[in-house]
Order: structure tokens, then C-alpha cells, then sequence
């Protein structure tokens, strides 16, 4: 019997420098799939490899096989002593090694809950196993269905809706108020690491104007550069703020830079236009206070947090509706495994019935010398329709009795009362090919 | 009410109000098909009250503007008009859930307002009079749309101020698009008010010899009037903005609705006394 394995290790068991070690480049990739498609017990491989996880997902027969060959390769390739890597690998089959794959593929595995760069990598990871060649009928439609779950996952739930990490909330809330940021204009107060993290985001936006405003002019020009701005001298800031929709203000000064007072002049000279203040320097460098003036929307570093933090505990909420999503389609994946079970015995008895329709034909038509072209074809016809009538109703026995899990009562006896057992031996085993079979039938019925 | 327009007039009520927790449920939820479904719904209600009223104007014989009931029914329809073209013309869909539950209580309301033919003077017959009446109501039903948003511009900025968003505010537009159509709005009620106040004096001056007679209604037509330009004043000027603006355009549809609602049962009488 063919086992769905997985193994690797994650966030939540490997610390990152194991991570690393384990992470596969291009080329070790490349030659680990070789090496899946050259060993015989594994029939289709897929490998996974992110910053924040590693997994070897196979197909193949025999669990215990299964798992020494994935120490042999992760030996060979990645040179790791792999008994020491034991207890933080994990190794699921079946049933729980597809769901899994498909918690995984929606974001619910992942370190920031819902994020959905995952379903990307995973879809990345399928390209390169086809790529490979080591991707059957089994991954085809596994993937598909856990790509399906995902992309459900997205629409369906608001799970990856809001902002999991501070900078991203600061765009979200700059969203809120400005809508569109194409045309804002953004300030930069201090030209820190932070404060380039959150323009990065909003840069990313297309804000209009980047200016820059920094005690020391170099580091202020050199970051205004690498985002097509300006940079200010510190003693202009105040028309800067007149001019900008969006403050970002990481000084490190030991005391508010902007108080209220200043901002309420500010404000008169905007005309009351909307600003928006992001304080993320500690201390603060803007008197709380100036969140009370009107149209003026003060956050700092806390405020930021929180909203994170309710944020997260909303993807939580989410979560929940996302796991009974993907419950539903792992359903279907499981569907479709179970008849997958009774695909040769199904072929096998097309294949035997084809094979007995063939020979009885070829020696009627021999009889039936001065047949038309057209009445030829007819009975070739009417042949194939009897076949495909006579097992219609069998081959949907069969499937419905595997969704049950009884296709074993079947096996049996179709293999005695038919004679399949030489067809069952060395016969086709993959959808496609029952499909090509059943295609082949099919036609025969116009 | 007509006969038989009672069960027309339940359908459309049955309508507005499914529509109303369909958009309500929306605001919570994800997925486009209660929103889809809402919409439809809000559209049959449109229709109805379109029916409703033209087979009013049928049987009677005029268009029916003159009773309050008349007037209240016109009202809803052009709020749902506005409503209507706002999410056709530019996809701006979010005063669905908040305007849908108004037009149900008012036409709810509307049941308990005698729905009785008037005789009209012939002095009523005038063109005069049915554009002031015309452009009043399409004044009235931007203003309220325009309230609307700035209900809705007032709910996001404070919540924005206390730095807490509900999943409710999350799913609102930004302050910006509020304000945008806060403004086009009020401009295109405002323009419409004028238009209005000025037919309604000519229409005085042809019937009574006077432009203005001091009126209640004229009065707090004119308070109204001038609320709103105040609006577009400081707004021009950039005197206020935001918040305060939108605090402005709130009370200046305070005034519309005691014109509408209070005026004409304690001072009825007069050249007003149907409205």
C-alpha cells in the first residue's frame, strides 16, 4: 500500500541556526529530487524549503522505508548527523501528513498566523517537483487541493486582513485616513533603522515625496537618496511639517521635539488638513497631547502595538472559520484518495473487458466480409456501447464502495469472478492512465 | 393608502428591512454573496416604491408630491436613488448598511401618516410649485446622504483618535473618500436648495404678490441655507476641516429634518400648510 509521508522540521522546532543548516539551495534541491526519483520506494517527492521550515513531503511505499531513505538523503546532501536532529524533526503519514500539508499552505502553521506568503512558496515547491519529474498523481491532486484550501482561506476569512506587524499597521491606519497614499507626501524625523523599515512600507505604497530631516545632513541625504527624496536641514522642519500628510519621527532625542503648541500652529498653517503621526522613537519624541488637536492622528510605539496585538487576536477569531475550511477540503482530497485505491481494479476490468470486446469483434468482422465502411463502424459501435453499459454500473459500485472503505470485499471478488489477476499485475495504476482508459471507452459511445 | 397598494406596500417594507440585516450581517462578515444578495434586495425595494408611487399618480391623476405622506414617500425614493447611482456611477457602496435601516424607518413611519387624497387649490397647479417641490426633496435626500458620510467620517475619526478600530470601522472607507463625497454632495444639495428657495418666492410672488412672507417653513428653509453655507464656506476658505466640517454638515441636517418633521406640526398653516 502507497503511504503519504512528510518530514522536517519548523519554527516551533528547530532554533534558527538548525533551520539554516537544514535550508536547501537551488542545487541541493535539484539533486535531492534526483535522488527521490532515483530511489525505488519513493514514487513522488516535493520539497519545501523556507526560512521558517523545511519539509520533505513523499510518496512511497512502506513508512519505516520511507523514513531511512529521508535520513539517507538528508545525510548525503545537507551532511547532517541526523541522529541528533531527531528530536526536532517531525514525521506525519497519511490522514496527518495531509492535513498537514494543507494547515501549512493556508497559514495556519505559520509563524505570523494566516500570512500568506507560504502559499506562494508552496506552490513554488510544486513547480520544482514537476519540474523534477517527481510529482504523480497523488501530489497533483494533493497540492491542488491544499492550494484550493488556502486560496479559500483568503477569500472566505479575514484572517490575513489587518496588519500583523508595526509597520504594516502604520500603512493600514495612513490607508485609513488618506485612502490612497499615491499623492502624500511622507517625513522622515531622524533617519533610523525603524523609521526605514516603516518608509519602506509606504514607499512601497507610492507616496508622491519623501523628505528627510536629520540632525547629521549625511546620513539625512543618504537615506533621502535611496528613496528619490530630499533631505532637509533640522531648523526647516517646521514647513516640512506644513507640507506632509505622513510623519515618521525617530530622533533620538531625550525630550518631545514637537509639542503642542508648535502643532497647533502647524495645523492653522496646513489649514487643518489631515496629518498623521507616527511616534516611534523611545522616549517619544511627540508630546501625546497633540493627538488631541483636531484632524491630527498621533501613534507611538505602544498605540502601534496594540493595534497589532488586537490585530493578531482577530487572526485567532479567523482561524477558527479557516480550520473548518480546510477540514472541508481535506475532505475532498480524501475523496478522491479513496477511489484512487480502486483505479486499477476499475482499469483492469476495462482494460479486460476491452480485450475480450477486441477479440470477438475482429472475429465477427472477419465473418462479416462485405460490411460498408459505415456498417463496420456501427457494429464497432455498438460493441463498445455494450461494454461501457455492462460496467457503468459496477465502476460506480466500486467508487462508492471505497468512499465506504469496502473496497476490499471487491477486490477480491471482481479479481475471481473476472480472472483480473494478470491485469492487476503490471497493469496501469495512476489516474491518468484510468482516465485514458475510460477516454478510450468514452469515445467508443458516439 | 390605495387599495390593494397595502400588499405592495409590505413587500416593499419586507424588502428594505431584509436588505437592512443583510447588509448589517455583511459589515460583520466576509464574502461578497450577502452583499450581492443585499443589494438585489435593496434594488426590488427601489422598484417597488417606484410602482408605488407612479400607480398613486395614475389613479389620482397628478404627481404625487403635495401630502406629507406624499412628500415622505418621494424622499425615500430619492435617497435610494442617490444611493443607487453613488455605488452604479462610482462603486461607493459603504452607506449601504447605514442608510438602508433610515429608509425602512421612515417608510415604516410613513404607514402611520393618513395617506388621504387632498383636494389641491388651482393655484397648486403650477409649474412653479412642482419644480420647488421637486428640487426641495432632491435637496433634502443628497442632504441626507451626505449626513450619512459624515456620521459615518465621525464614527472613523474617533475611533482613530482613541486608537481603537473595530472589525465595523475596518470595513469603512478612508476619512479621505468620506470627506470627498461629504463635499460633492453637500455642494450639488446645497445648489439644489437655492434653486428651490428662489422658484418657491416666484411661485409666492405669483399666487400671494410676495416673495417672502416670514413663514415658519420660509424661516428654517433659510437656517438651513445657511448652515450649509457655511459648510462650503469654511471649507473653501480652509478655515475648518475634517472633523468640524463634518460636525457642521451634521447639524445643518438637523435643521432639514426639524423643517421637515417639527416645523409643519406645531406652525402648519399658511402657503406650507401640506408640507
Amino acid at each position: 500500500m502507497t503511504e503519504i509521508m512528510i518530514m522536517g522540521i519548523n519554527h516551533k522546532t528547530a532554533p534558527v541556526e538548525l533551520r539554516e543548516k537544514l535550508s536547501f539551495t537551488e542545487s541541493q534541491l535539484t539533486r535531492s529530487l534526483a535522488f527521490c526519483k532515483a530511489s525505488c520506494e519513493i514514487s513522488e517527492a516535493i520539497i519545501l524549503t523556507t526560512c521558517n521550515r523545511t519539509e520533505i513531503y513523499v510518496v512511497g511505499a512502506g513508512e519505516e522505508l520511507l523514513r531511512l531513505r529521508i535520513m539517507q538523503l538528508l545525510a548525503e546532501i545537507k551532511e547532517i548527523d541526523t541522529v541528533a536532529l531527531r528530536p526536532n524533526l517531525y514525521l506525519h503519514t497519511r490522514e496527518k501528513a495531509v492535513e498537514h500539508l494543507f494547515t501549512v499552505t493556508a497559514g495556519l502553521d505559520s509563524m505570523i498566523l494566516g500570512e500568506t506568503q507560504i502559499l506562494g512558496q508552496v506552490k513554488d515547491a510544486y513547480a520544482k517537483g514537476k519540474e523534477a519529474e517527481t510529482v504523480g498523481a497523488v501530489f497533483h491532486a494533493l497540492f491542488r487541493q491544499a492550494v484550493t484550501a488556502a486560496k479559500r482561506v483568503q477569500t472566505e476569512t479575514g484572517i490575513n486582513q489587518n496588519a500583523a506587524s508595526v509597520s504594516y499597521a502604520a500603512v493600514e491606519l495612513a490607508k485609513k485616513i488618506f485612502g490612497r497614499l499615491d499623492n502624500r507626501t511622507v517625513l522622515v524625523l531622524g533617519a533610523g533603522k525603524m523609521s526605514e523599515l516603516t518608509l519602506r512600507h509606504l514607499y512601497d505604497q507610492g507616496v508622491k515625496e519623501v523628505i528627510v530631516v536629520n540632525r547629521t545632513k549625511e546620513r539625512a541625504d543618504k537615506l533621502a537618496h535611496s528613496f528619490g527624496g530630499v533631505a532637509e536641514y533640522y531648523e526647516n522642519r517646521r514647513e516640512c511639517l506644513i507640507k506632509a500628510d505622513i510623519v515618521i519621527s525617530s530622533t533620538g532625542a531625550p525630550h518631545f521635539i514637537l509639542e503642542r503648541e508648535e502643532m497647533a500652529a502647524v495645523m492653522r498653517a496646513r489649514r487643518g488638513k489631515p496629518i498623521f503621526l507616527i511616534d516611534i522613537a523611545v522616549p517619544r519624541d511627540i508630546d501625546p497631547k497633540v493627538n488631541e488637536l483636531d484632524n491630527v492622528y498621533l501613534y507611538d510605539i505602544d498605540d502601534l502595538q496594540a493595534v497589532v496585538a488586537a490585530n493578531l487576536k482577530d487572526r485567532q477569531h479567523e482561524a477558527v472559520k479557516a480550520r473548518l475550511i480546510v477540514k472541508e477540503e481535506i475532505a475532498h482530497f480524501q475523496t478522491w484518495l479513496k477511489t484512487q485505491e480502486v483505479t486499477p481494479l476499475i482499469a483492469a476490468l476495462r482494460h479486460k473487458a476491452e480485450t475480450i470486446r477486441q477479440s470477438e469483434l475482429d472475429v465477427s468482422l472477419k465473418k462479416l466480409a462485405n460490411l460498408s465502411d459505415k456498417e463496420r463502424k456501427h457494429v464497432e459501435n455498438l460493441t463498445r456501447a455494450i461494454v461501457n453499459r455492462i460496467l457503468r454500473e459496477p465502476v460506480l459500485r466500486i467508487k462508492e464502495f471505497a468512499l465506504e472503505d469496502r473496497s476490499e470485499v471487491f477486490v477480491t471478488s471482481l479479481c475471481q469472478l473476472f480472472d483480473l489477476t494478470e491485469e492487476l499485475n503490471g497493469q496501469p495504476t495512476t489516474l491518468q492512465e484510468e482516465e485514458l482508459v475510460g477516454a478510450v471507452a468514452e469515445g467508443g459511445r458516439q | 393608502m390605495i387599495d390593494g397598494g397595502l400588499a405592495l406596500y409590505a413587500l416593499l417594507l419586507c424588502f428594505f428591512f431584509t436588505a437592512t440585516v443583510l447588509f448589517v450581517m455583511d459589515l460583520q462578515g466576509n464574502g461578497k454573496e450577502l452583499y450581492t444578495m443585499a443589494r438585489r434586495l435593496f434594488f426590488l425595494g427601489f422598484l417597488a416604491l417606484t410602482i408605488l408611487m407612479a400607480a398613486r399618480a395614475i389613479s389620482y391623476g397628478y404627481f404625487p408630491i403635495f401630502t406629507f405622506y406624499e412628500t415622505l414617500l418621494f424622499l425615500a425614493w430619492a435617497v435610494t436613488f442617490v444611493i443607487l447611482l453613488l455605488e452604479r456611477s462610482y462603486g461607493f457602496r459603504a452607506v449601504f448598511p447605514f442608510a438602508a435601516p433610515a429608509l425602512f424607518a421612515v417608510l415604516f413611519f410613513a404607514l402611520f401618516v393618513s395617506a388621504e387624497r387632498v383636494s389641491l387649490p388651482p393655484e397648486y397647479k403650477s409649474v412653479w410649485l412642482f419644480f420647488h417641490i421637486i428640487t426641495i426633496i432632491a435637496a433634502y435626500s443628497t442632504f441626507a446622504v451626505a449626513f450619512v458620510t459624515s456620521l459615518m467620517y465621525l464614527l472613523v475619526d474617533n475611533q482613530l483618535k482613541r486608537k481603537k478600530l473595530s472589525s465595523l470601522v475596518s470595513k469603512l472607507p478612508s476619512l479621505d473618500i468620506l470627506d470627498h463625497y461629504n463635499y460633492k454632495l453637500v455642494s450639488i444639495g446645497f445648489f439644489l436648495l437655492t434653486i428651490s428657495v428662489f422658484l418657491g418666492a416666484f411661485w409666492a410672488q405669483n399666487v400671494w404678490g410676495a416673495f417672502w412672507r416670514w413663514e415658519p417653513k420660509e424661516v428654517w428653509s433659510l437656517v438651513t441655507w445657511i448652515v450649509y453655507a457655511a459648510y462650503l464656506h469654511t471649507r473653501l476658505s480652509g478655515g475648518w476641516q475634517g472633523r468640524r466640517v463634518a460636525m457642521l454638515n451634521a447639524c445643518g441636517f438637523a435643521t432639514v429634518l426639524f423643517n421637515y418633521f417639527v416645523v409643519r406640526f406645531f406652525f402648519a398653516a399658511g402657503l406650507h400648510q401640506f408640507y
